[in-house]
């Protein structure tokens, strides 16, 4: 399982949000680092195919995602940042309408429905409006929406914000267990939540892609002299080298 | 004075409240129109100057000259109307006039305003005849109200007396006795009270728009969910924790609400007053006694029509601030915005059906009026005299409510205080959402069953109001007119009674027929001259279907069809079709701006169905709304037809109907009648997809409504109206589709271009919402 983009580029007017982006995602957490207009949603919304592209392209197992169509968001589970919900929908009514929408039916989307809303922790919110829940349920609603039909490629956009500590100790850890056999991309600013369960961290820096590596190589490769942000070095101070200017 | 900023320079609010104002006066205008169509307004206009210049001409004169003189008037309009309609159909006028056709004429031509007609065709000229008539006759009604009015006090004052003394009319100490003797008091004192002749147009126009009344309280609504918009924002606690945000912040809002209701009383009454006093004249009447007006004859003060204005104004201001102190009473009660507007619907709704439905003697009648729409429809407390039965005793329902009006208000001042100073936001103990919650644990269990094309369709019936919006259509579609019987035309009956006993099928000879006829008519000329008529109209018949080459086919009842599909109802058809547009906005102005509205567009559109099945949805969804407003406006239409019509005579070659003459296709008017319906469902259905189109456009609903009128309920309405250059903006002619089928007729190809724009015109829309939504990426 391979996702691939090479050469990806977006232009927004006259500001480039990628440049020559290339990528390879295979199975594992990766996590995305980068300051507010780094480029992480542009990367996001086009694999997700919600922007066009200038350039370049992206594959998923050697086949273009735009001529798979809904082949391919067949396998995908997107959570965006924004907290775009129906809010006169219920929890329940609006996981299963997803569930419509990403083909499933019957006694698999019953069960389905069923399993997400256990693994988010909502079964006691199921039949309330999910106009009236609180900022976290709402990101513990969207998480679940994307995962449901078991997704090959999660596209997590600040899964944790919004969480209580408890809670997103539990999120990280199903989505570590998650990522066994699928690419999970999981942008955050909380880089806590990257350093914990990331395979592999990705820095992006005006539309560029500055590094990728294991957080404990990118720690390791920062200069002897840097002062640690707390008492030892962690991958804030990964950021605050890289990114912090 | 940051509050009174916040509510009052809201440029939203500002803009819904001029919004209000202006579709306030403007339908009070139309209101005001005896008839709509092309030249309503002019017809309108001129209208009311004649009245003005009677009522001028005729104030200060005695009742009775006053009477003899509108008769004379109704005479002349009468003998003008017949002499235009026999100059019109070369018929002899004399028997139809009370005078000669060159007295008339010359009569006429002195007249200010039917010398105006001669330069008119015949339908606008017999249109203004008909609206002079009309206004004649209010002004013969209020002559006589004036000459009678000493002499309805009197028997009032005599009818007391007369059942005072009958044993019917109870025992000495019951309501019915009492009432009586308060009545007859009452009246009393209105004894020898003035009464005089003027321009009452003005007033009791103005004191019958209803809706002006419901627009007001539209005006509260607004305002009081101006106080909601910090729960709304999450900022409820934020603001209860500020050191003004209890009592002082709600004393403000009390204020705030009073001078709402006041600006909204001074802005609709005033400017539907305004309207109407420039339309109708009536400027120098305000002196007159109020009871000069026959809808004020039954109030019992002495004042007169400028100080009854003011008290009216008055009091519609203090009680929509009593209004609005109540509802914001049961606004302030919930926790949660989402249920505010049910929790205006109901109780409003339930008070409503009282004062409507309860009988006006009954044991229950103080919920009748002491309700909240005594206070909304507060013009019925003056034009109506009552008393209440109060454990026995009488007491004016307008007293009652007037009395009870400030005690009321300081009721609800304290209440709301109360609950401004008390509220506490997270307590979330919330009895509607416990009831929202039950009903929804039961609902979840069906709607896991839903399609996704069922969740469209739920989502814009549910989420959207569409099922609301539905039933209002419902509602106030049924007052649509769709017969225009000709005025000018002269319907012989022995000629239609002997076209019914021929009617079908010509397929035989009628030679017997004819003779048999001819010799029951003995010398009867009339008889004798329809006959000739007749049979020409079959030989006519057998030509035309002979070179057509369909079946002959005599149809008696054709000037039904006339009546409702034929030329003469081309401007109800226009008013009829842009209807269906406003509707057809109303219900599919929601679909894509709800999805960019609730932020959920990438998240749906990165799903595996969220594409082509989404789209496919919003297409059954808008499918099903055309259905049902080419439902409520046509299918209505084709059972008013076939309730007149006789529905054998839909088998009927088309060609055989008079004026359908020409038609190319060799069809029934059944068939043609299907394709008339289909064609007006297919337009509308192109036009959704327009709607549809630019409701993919904006980030709200609110927005689609407001774009989506602008851009085709508007240009629809205004040239339904008589404004011709909307002809070409709008989509009204390829939505009524009755006149362009005229136009095949007359082979006349360039009838098929409106069709072809609007086709082209829906389509492009489909087809770019579908490349925007499916293959699109601009998100």
């Amino acid at each position: 399982m391979e996702l691939k983009l090479t050469n990806v580029q977006k232009r927004y007017g006259q500001l480039l949000a990628l440049r020559n982006f290339s990528v390879t995602f295979e199975r594992g957490i990766y996590g995305i680092l980068g300051a507010n207009g780094a480029g992480k949603t542009t990367m996001m919304n086009l694999i997700t195919d919600n922007i066009k592209r200038d350039g370049g392209s992206i594959t998923f197992d050697g086949r273009e995602i735009l001529e798979m169509g809904s082949e391919f968001r067949g396998l995908l589970g997107y959570m965006p940042q924004q907290q775009g919900i129906y809010a006169n929908m219920t929890t329940e009514s609006f996981v299963t309408y997803i569930g419509r929408l990403k083909g499933l039916k019957g006694k698999k989307l019953a069960a389905g429905v069923d399993e997400v809303l256990e693994l988010a922790n909502l079964n006691g919110m199921r039949h309330k409006k999910t106009g009236l829940l609180s900022g976290g349920m709402k990101q513990r609603v969207l998480l679940a929406q994307a995962l449901l039909g078991d997704p090959k490629v999660l596209i997590l956009d600040e899964p944790t914000a919004g969480l209580d500590p408890k809670e997103r100790v539990r999120i990280r850890a199903f989505i570590k267990e998650l990522a066994e056999d699928r690419i999970v991309l999981l942008a955050t600013h909380i880089v806590s939540d990257i350093e914990s369960i990331a395979d592999q961290v990705m820095l992006i820096k005006n539309g560029k892609l500055l590094r990728m590596a294991p957080p404990d190589e990118l720690i390791a490769a920062l200069p002897k002299d840097w002062e640690p942000v707390a008492h030892h070095l962690s991958l804030e101070d990964v950021y605050l080298y890289y990114l912090g200017e | 004075m940051g509050e009174w900023r916040r509510v009052f320079g809201n440029p939203r609010r500002l803009a819904a409240l001029g919004l209000i104002v202006l579709l306030s006066a403007v339908f009070f205008v139309v209101e005001r129109m005896d008839y709509f169509g092309r030249d309503s307004i002019s017809v309108l206009l001129d209208g009311e100057r004649y009245y003005a210049g009677l009522t001028a001409r005729l104030r200060g004169q005695s009742p009775e000259d006053i009477g003899q003189f509108l008769a004379d008037e109704e005479q002349l309009l009468n003998d003008y109307s017949n002499y235009l309609f026999a100059a019109a159909n070369g018929v002899d006028p004399t028997e139809s006039m009370s005078a000669s056709p060159e007295e008339v004429e010359a009569a006429a031509r002195e007249h200010v305003y039917l010398s105006a007609l001669k330069d008119m065709d015949d339908a606008a000229a017999h249109r203004r005849i008909d609206v002079a008539a009309s206004r004649v006759q209010e002004l013969r009604d209020e002559a006589k109200h004036i000459a009678g009015y000493a002499d309805y006090l009197d028997n009032i004052q005599a009818q007391a007396e007369r059942q005072a003394q009958t044993a019917l009319f109870g025992k000495e100490n019951s309501f019915t006795r009492r009432n009586l003797a308060r009545t007859a008091e009452e009246f009393a004192a209105l004894r020898g009270v003035k009464v005089e002749f003027g321009a009452n147009r003005a007033f009791e126009g103005w004191i019958d728009y209803e809706l002006a009344d419901y627009l007001y309280l539209l005006v509260i609504v607004i305002f009081l969910f101006a106080f909601l918009e910090e729960r709304e924002a999450g900022l409820w606690g934020v603001i209860r924790t500020c050191r003004g945000g209890r009592l002082p912040l709600g004393l403000q809002r009390a204020g705030i609400l009073f001078c709402a209701a006041v600006l909204g009383t001074v802005l609709i009454y005033g400017v539907d007053l305004l309207c109407s006093l420039v339309l109708s004249g009536g400027w120098d009447d305000m002196g007159r006694s109020a009871q000069s007006l026959l809808e004020l004859r039954t109030m019992t003060r002495r004042v007169t029509i400028g100080q009854w204005i003011v008290e009216y104004l008055l009091v519609k201001a203090a009680s929509g601030f009593a209004v609005g102190l109540f509802l914001w009473c049961l606004l302030d009660v919930i926790f949660n915005v989402q249920f505010s507007l049910a929790v205006l619907l109901v109780p409003v709704a339930v008070e409503y059906s009282l004062f409507t439905f309860l009988p006006v003697q009954s044991i229950l009648n103080p919920l009748k009026y002491i309700n909240l729409f005594s206070y909304i429809r507060t013009s019925v407390l003056y034009t109506q005299y009552l008393n209440m039965d109060l454990l026995g005793w009488p007491v004016g329902v307008r007293q009652l409510a007037l009395t009870g009006l400030p005690v009321l208000t300081i009721l609800f001042f304290a209440w709301a205080m109360l609950l401004q100073h008390r509220r506490h936001p997270a307590e979330d103990r919330d009895i509607l959402s416990a009831a929202a919650g039950a009903w929804d644990r039961w609902a979840d269990r069906v709607r896991k069953h839903f399609t996704a094309g069922g969740w469209e369709i739920y989502k814009t019936m549910v989420f959207q109001w569409g099922l609301l919006i539905l039933i209002v259509i419902f509602l106030t579609s049924g007052n649509q007119n769709y017969i225009r019987y000709s005025t000018g035309v002269d319907r012989d009956p022995d000629y239609e009674e002997y076209l019914e006993d021929i009617q079908g099928p010509l397929d035989g000879s009628l030679e017997d027929y004819f003779a048999s006829a001819r010799a029951n008519a003995g010398g009867d000329g009339k008889l004798l001259s329809a006959l000739d008529r007749v049979e020409a109209h079959v030989a006519e018949v057998r030509a035309r279907a002979e070179a057509g080459g369909y079946e002959p086919w005599i149809v008696a009842s054709q000037w039904y069809y006339e009546s409702i599909y034929g030329e003469n109802s081309r401007d109800l058809q226009r008013m009829n079709a842009s209807a269906a547009i406003v509707f057809l906005i109303l219900c599919c102005s929601g679909s894509w701006a709800f999805e960019q509205q609730s932020g959920v567009v990438l998240m749906v559109r990165s799903l595996r169905r969220g594409r082509g099945s989404v789209f496919a949805g919003k297409l059954l969804s808008a499918g099903l709304m055309t259905a049902f407003v080419w439902a409520m406006v046509y299918v209505r239409e084709f059972l008013v037809f076939v309730r007149l019509f006789r529905t054998a005579e839909l088998a009927a070659p088309v060609g055989n109907f008079d004026t359908m003459a020409g038609f190319p296709l060799n069809i029934t008017m059944g068939q043609y009648l299907f394709l008339l319906y289909f064609l007006r469902f297919m337009m509308l259905y192109l036009l959704a997809m327009v709607i549809l189109f630019v409701s993919r456009q904006v980030p709200t609903v609110e927005l689609s409504l407001i774009f989506n009128f602008v851009l085709l309920g508007l240009p629809g309405v205004l040239f339904a109206l008589g404004i011709d250059i909307f002809g070409f903006l709008s989509p009204v002619i390829p939505v009524s589709s009755a006149e362009l089928l005229w136009g095949l007729r007359d082979r006349d190809v360039s009838c098929l271009v409106p069709w072809l724009i609007w086709l082209v015109i829906g389509a492009a829309a489909g087809c770019l919402t579908w490349r925007d939504w499916c293959e699109g990426r601009r998100e």
